[in-house]
């Protein structure tokens, strides 16, 4: 009871201002009050759906005309935020070192797409507080068996040292057991993915 | 030595089962076309984004205003929606969120402190050689108050990832296609409201029993509407509508070709923009 | 002489005899305890009986699950994908009451936010038991939580 009392009291002085603030008042004016003495506006739940008004046009607020500029909305359409990421304009070169990837690596009986900004699905997953270093190489298309013994092979050659890895063929994933990152995008780059 | 071995033997396999399929397809669109080949419409489609690796899958445009099956042409389906792998374990996450997001549980009981009366201490505490107590409505009494009794409106709400959502839905559609529950009719125009005819034409394609169909706006024709208000397992619904429950409870899925065309665009869309808000966490605020 | 009478006596008459046996233990009265008492607890055996019968198993009915709410459940819950982009799932639980629609969490956190929200409305003045019951909840789930139990994983 007593936080009701006590909120009671603190609508009491937000309403009498001022003076209601004075500590010999206030104690005294928290007692006096009842609940029906706090008129408490009703106001209708429209966030229910029987009850939410139909659609009406809203009154507009401005007066407007509308006319049709195609070579100045170009410059509006720039302030737009984007609708899907941009496809990469082709160059001579990148000086942000970004590759592009290369025809011929759709006639690899594997292939490995591009995500959607263009990048390389090959991701270190750290687990374990930093035990455990996991190189995942994600959305694989085709034979993901021959592309995870290549995968085995070329850094068994470039490590000098047998490399574990996991092959998820329902989700489309090679997992390498270790920090592979660099070497295996480089792999990735050199196939043309 | 041995794991070159399972190479060349999965290699055949592969390409063994790719050419027996190869095969089989060209069979059957050669004795199609024998049949009708003057209305035979094959589109090519110009796609937005064009698929990379997988070949787009094709699917056949059938008919709804004969019982018989009719080929009308053959349509283009993006394999980032319509063939990639099921992955079960994501459709039946799905179908979890589905089922707890809207649920509510209104079982109620009161505590000792709601139920009425109880204030009195029932008999001394000492003297009377009873056992004591301090209200008759502790929970140790007939029509006391229940102890840790379910209590009104506990909900089992959380939101799925959206990509998690999106990953569900082309699982689902991939599942159905490739088991052959996924048709594609060009309208859904039909020549009569009798239900009879629906039936008769679902029995005659091998259909169902439950259909869901898909259409692209909210109105679908008459004819249909009538002819399948009887049936309760036959479901017309829009294309915004469609959902991985809805999908695996009806047996099979007949969409029309616009309807499947604005699906795919519109996840396509999201495969392929900045989804940054949409993954953002669930704040209640947002609704 | 007497031998003779008795050896004619014993000739002549011979009267048929009947053994009688008498059950004593057998034929005696019993008390019969709380005569006229009749038993109310049932003792027959297992199943809901009426009158030492068995009633008869209860009807099967399957229930139908093609009813509209059944089959079109789940419509709509994609609809921030495939729809236009502006209607959230959420949004579209119409059946259940604005102060619980897409809210987690447990008893404290539900209450709260339902005493909140009908604040505003004539709750307080219309249902003034309702509404101390509320407050009492509160009150007492506010001390459960934050004095009597310890949150977060146990130290030990």
């Amino acid at each position: 009871m007593a936080t009701v009392w006590r909120s009671q009291c603190a609508f009491a002085r937000f309403f009498v201002g001022k003076t209601g603030r004075i500590l010999n008042n206030s104690a005294d004016l928290g007692t006096k009050l009842t609940p029906e003495s706090i008129s408490v506006p009703i106001t209708r739940n429209y966030s229910s759906y029987a009850k939410s008004p139909l659609v009406i046009k809203i009154k507009e607020q401005y007066d407007f005309d509308i006319e049709k500029n195609p070579p100045e909305w170009t410059y509006v359409e720039r302030l737009l935020p984007l609708e899907i990421i941009p496809p990469v304009v082709p160059k001579q070169s990148y000086p942000s070192g970004w590759i592009p990837p290369k025809e011929e690596a759709k006639d690899l009986p594997y292939f490995m797409p591009r995500t959607k900004n263009h990048e390389l699905p090959i991701y270190l997953v750290i687990t374990h507080k930093g035990q455990r270093k996991i190189t995942a190489l994600r959305k694989i298309e085709g034979d993901i068996w021959l592309m995870n013994d290549l995968v085995k092979e070329h850094l068994q050659k470039n490590l000098n040292r047998y490399v574990e890895t996991r092959v998820h063929e329902l989700g489309r994933f090679i997992e390498v057991k270790g920090d592979y990152v660099n070497l295996l995008k480089d792999w990735a780059y050199s196939k043309g993915f | 030595m041995s794991l070159t071995l399972i190479n060349a033997i999965k290699k055949l396999h592969i390409s063994a089962v790719s050419q027996i399929r190869l095969c089989s397809a060209v069979s059957n669109s050669v004795h199609n076309v024998d049949n009708d080949n003057s209305s035979l419409s094959v589109i090519r489609k110009e796609w937005k984004f064009p698929p990379q690796y997988t070949k787009p899958r094709e699917v056949w445009i059938e008919n709804l205003d004969t019982i018989n099956e009719k080929k009308l042409g053959l349509f283009e389906l993006h394999p980032l929606v319509y063939a990639v792998l099921p992955r079960i374990d994501i459709i039946h996450r799905n179908v979890i969120w589905q089922k707890k997001f809207r649920w509510v549980s209104w079982a109620h009981t009161k505590t000792r402190a709601e139920v009425s009366g109880g204030g009195r201490k029932p008999w001394p505490q000492k003297g009377l050689g009873r056992a004591r107590h301090g209200s008759i409505r502790s929970p140790l009494w007939r029509g006391g108050g229940i102890a840790h009794g379910p209590r009104s409106g506990k909900t089992h709400f959380f939101m799925l990832p959206f990509h998690l959502r999106i990953h569900g839905l082309t699982s689902t559609l991939s599942a159905k296609f490739a088991q052959d529950d996924l048709h594609i009719v060009k309208d859904l125009e039909v020549p009569t409201e009798d239900p009879e005819y629906f039936v008769d034409l679902i029995e005659q394609r091998n259909w169902g029993p439950s259909v869901l169909i898909v259409d692209d706006n909210d109105y679908a024709p008459r004819n249909i509407t009538l002819a399948t208000d009887s049936l309760q397992h036959v479901n017309i619904i829009p294309f915004y509508g469609l959902n991985v429950y809805s999908m695996l409870k009806h047996d099979t899925l007949v969409m029309t070709q616009t309807a499947a065309e604005r699906i795919e665009e519109k996840i396509l869309q999201h495969l392929h923009s900045n989804t940054m808000q949409q993954q953002a966490k669930f704040k209640l605020s947002q609704v | 002489m007497e031998w003779l009478s008795s050896t004619i006596l014993k000739s002549l008459w011979r009267p048929t005899v009947n053994i009688v046996r008498t059950r004593y233990h057998a034929d005696k009265t019993r008390l019969v305890r709380r005569y006229g008492y009749e038993e109310k607890i049932w003792s027959g055996g297992l199943m809901p009986r009426s009158e030492g019968r068995r009633l008869p198993m209860p009807e099967y009915r399957p229930l139908n699950p093609w009813t509209e709410r059944r089959a079109l459940f789940g419509q709509n819950d994609y609809i921030d994908i495939l729809g236009s982009g502006d209607l959230h799932p959420v949004k579209t639980l119409y059946t259940l009451p604005s102060w619980i629609k897409g809210v987690s969490g447990h008893e404290y956190h539900i209450l709260l936010r339902k005493k909140k929200m009908f604040a505003r409305t004539g709750a307080p003045v219309m249902r003034p038991t309702k509404w101390k019951e509320y407050e009492k909840r509160l009150s007492f789930l506010y001390r459960k939580l934050n004095r009597k139990t310890k949150t977060g994983p146990s130290s030990t």
